[in-house]
């Protein structure tokens, strides 16, 4: 309770999070909310301004793009929750293990994401998808590569700080299996870090995926993509700006209410931690 | 560090090898005999065990040698090394904007915490962390090149000049200019709570002097510091912008190979950029001894 109140008085962050509630919704139920289907060419009114019929207009193709730009909510929020889980759930293996067992394996986990770290994130993911070939599940595992090794640092400072606690030695003293104490005393401790750092992950997943799909590396059409919309309306600038401004507002507004939210909830949790 | 270069090198050997589509096929005609199969092979030096080509690998990268581009055959160093400066001109001057802006920006939020100033310059540095770069460079050309006229849309020059730089170097910068800002805010903030400036307040120092000259140099030092590995990652960072400003750097280099699968090429920048990031990390942990006396390495920890 005093953890909610807390954070509601992030008014930016509740606005965040109510945003963000808001695009799963319209993820899901794309289909019900979208005027038109996205893949529906009307060679009648091509790229027509945003009206009462088509109210952000229609792309080059005569598509909607107010529905293009709803169904494209599916992809940014799966490959957000996709690569988020995939780095989430490795690097918090792979920082339970270094920060519980310490020594030898604590070098060696740390040392291979060292390497990992060594990269730049977009180069990395651009380079892993441009040898794995475009499509979903190849961004999806090139955005998560790329964050393991923030899951797995955090995760091991938390375990490192609760290890030594009493509760844990007293559990271990009364002869409880490692994994036991791992799962049931150290990951609950963990668990709030891990959550910040995931909703700000998928700010960045999101952005990522944009990237790779603007440069022809993520969705291929006629999939949507907001980033792959962006670089389809490029070569219509001049005459019909809406084509790029809709689609790069939303990702804006998204990966912004990700921020913030997590931001306030790290305020929430832990006001020591404040950036 | 060792290790971890070693690790850079072996990750870049083992997606080069892992990549789908034989190499050797790629400088074949269609109609190719076995025996033309073999020789472009051996001249490749993919005929040898992995071990040995990771061996000679490494011996090459020592002597400065990246490998030849699959469609030119250019040695690979020389095609990076002649699009370098051109991307490291533009990481520079993004980092100095964003340093000139973010600097400030976080200093005055600091000092007047909690006021409209400092909700509406962190919110501001909010929006900047939260824009894709390529979408707001898009509607700068759209905006400044195309409705206005007032700056070029694209290229770098001819001869290059600055006019060219704005534009790209303004948008690399934006989410570096936040991130510095809210840095700057959060290190102020927390100096202004330590002992030493109560008391050099209580010694009635001017509030002039309090904040320039015992607040923000020590605010200043993971600021500084954190420009340097800035200044990493936006060498690496530039790809997308290269690409919608046409700039002719190594990023849009590395973008043109990997849309004509020149591994090679792709794989070059890859590690000449993670060798970059292990390099200035280094020299960044090395500066803190420098700024900041109280802290001192062992050889060990090298």
């Amino acid at each position: 309770m005093e953890f909610i109140k807390r954070f509601a008085k992030h008014r930016l962050a509740v606005v965040g999070g109510i945003f963000g509630i808001l695009l799963i919704l319209i993820a899901i139920f794309a289909p019900y909310i979208a005027p038109y289907d996205p893949n529906t060419m009307d060679f009648g009114s091509i790229m027509a301004k945003p009206s009462l019929k088509h109210l952000f207009g229609t792309d080059h193709l005569g598509r909607d793009l107010l529905s293009r730009i709803i169904y494209s909510a599916r992809v940014s929020l799966l490959v957000g929750v996709g690569a988020v889980c995939f780095s989430a759930f490795i690097g918090g293996i792979c920082g339970l293990a270094a920060g519980y067992f310490g020594k030898a394996v604590d070098i060696v986990i740390m040392r291979c994401l060292d390497v990992v770290w060594a990269f730049p994130p977009t180069l990395l993911a651009l380079a892993f998808v441009a040898v794995r070939g475009a499509s979903l599940s190849a961004v999806i595992l090139a955005i998560g590569i790329v964050g393991i090794p923030q899951y797995a640092r955090i995760v091991r400072s938390s375990v490192l700080s609760v290890k030594e606690r009493d509760y844990i030695l007293a559990a271990r003293a009364s002869g409880i299996g490692i994994m036991k104490i791992i799962f049931t005393h150290v990951t609950p401790n963990v668990l709030a870090p891990v959550i910040v750092v995931a909703s700000l992950g998928m700010a960045g997943a999101i952005m990522i995926e944009s990237i790779l799909s603007f440069l022809g590396l993520g969705m291929q059409p006629p999939a949507s993509s907001w980033g792959l919309m962006i670089s389809e309306g490029q070569k219509y600038l001049r005459t019909f700006p809406f084509f790029s401004l809709f689609p790069g507002l939303m990702i804006m507004l998204t990966v912004f209410s990700l921020n913030v939210f997590g931001d306030g909830l790290r305020d929430a949790w832990d006001p020591k931690l404040k950036a | 560090m060792v290790p971890v270069l070693f690790g850079v090198l072996l990750l870049v050997f083992l997606i080069t090898h892992i990549i789908p589509g034989d190499p050797v096929l790629l400088m074949l005609d269609v109609s190719y005999t076995e025996e033309e199969y073999k020789e472009i092979q051996k001249f490749l030096g993919l005929d040898r065990p992995v071990h040995v080509q990771f061996l000679s690998y490494l011996k090459g990268i020592f002597k400065g040698d990246l490998g030849t581009s699959i469609h030119t055959s250019e040695p690979v160093t020389d095609r990076i090394l002649r699009r370098f400066p051109a991307t490291f001109v533009l990481a520079v001057t993004a980092l100095i904007i964003s340093a000139m802006v973010a600097i400030p920006i976080g200093i005055v939020s600091a000092l007047k915490r909690n006021s409209k100033i400092d909700y509406t310059s962190m919110v501001g540095a909010q929006i900047g962390i939260s824009m894709p770069i390529f979408w707001m460079g898009l509607m700068l050309i759209l905006l400044l090149s195309l409705y206005l006229d007032l700056l070029p849309s694209g290229g770098r020059g001819e001869p290059p000049d600055f006019i060219h730089l704005i534009l790209p170097a303004f948008c690399l910068s934006t989410p570096f200019m936040a991130m510095t800002a809210r840095l700057t805010r959060s290190c102020m903030l927390e100096v202004l709570r330590e002992n030493y400036i109560n008391a050099a307040r209580s010694r009635g120092l001017s509030e002039y002097s309090v904040i320039l000259k015992h607040a923000l140099r020590n605010a200043m030092i993971p600021v500084v510091t954190n420009l340097g590995l800035q200044l990493s990652r936006l060498l690496g960072g530039t790809v997308v912008i290269e690409v919608v400003f046409r700039w002719p750097g190594m990023g849009g280099l590395a973008f043109d190979s990997i849309m004509d699968r020149d591994y090679p090429i792709v794989m070059g920048v890859v590690l000449l950029v993670a060798v970059l990031f292990i390099v200035i990390n280094l020299i960044v942990d090395l500066s803190y001894t420098f700024f900041d006396p109280r802290i001192r390495y062992d050889k060990s920890s090298l």
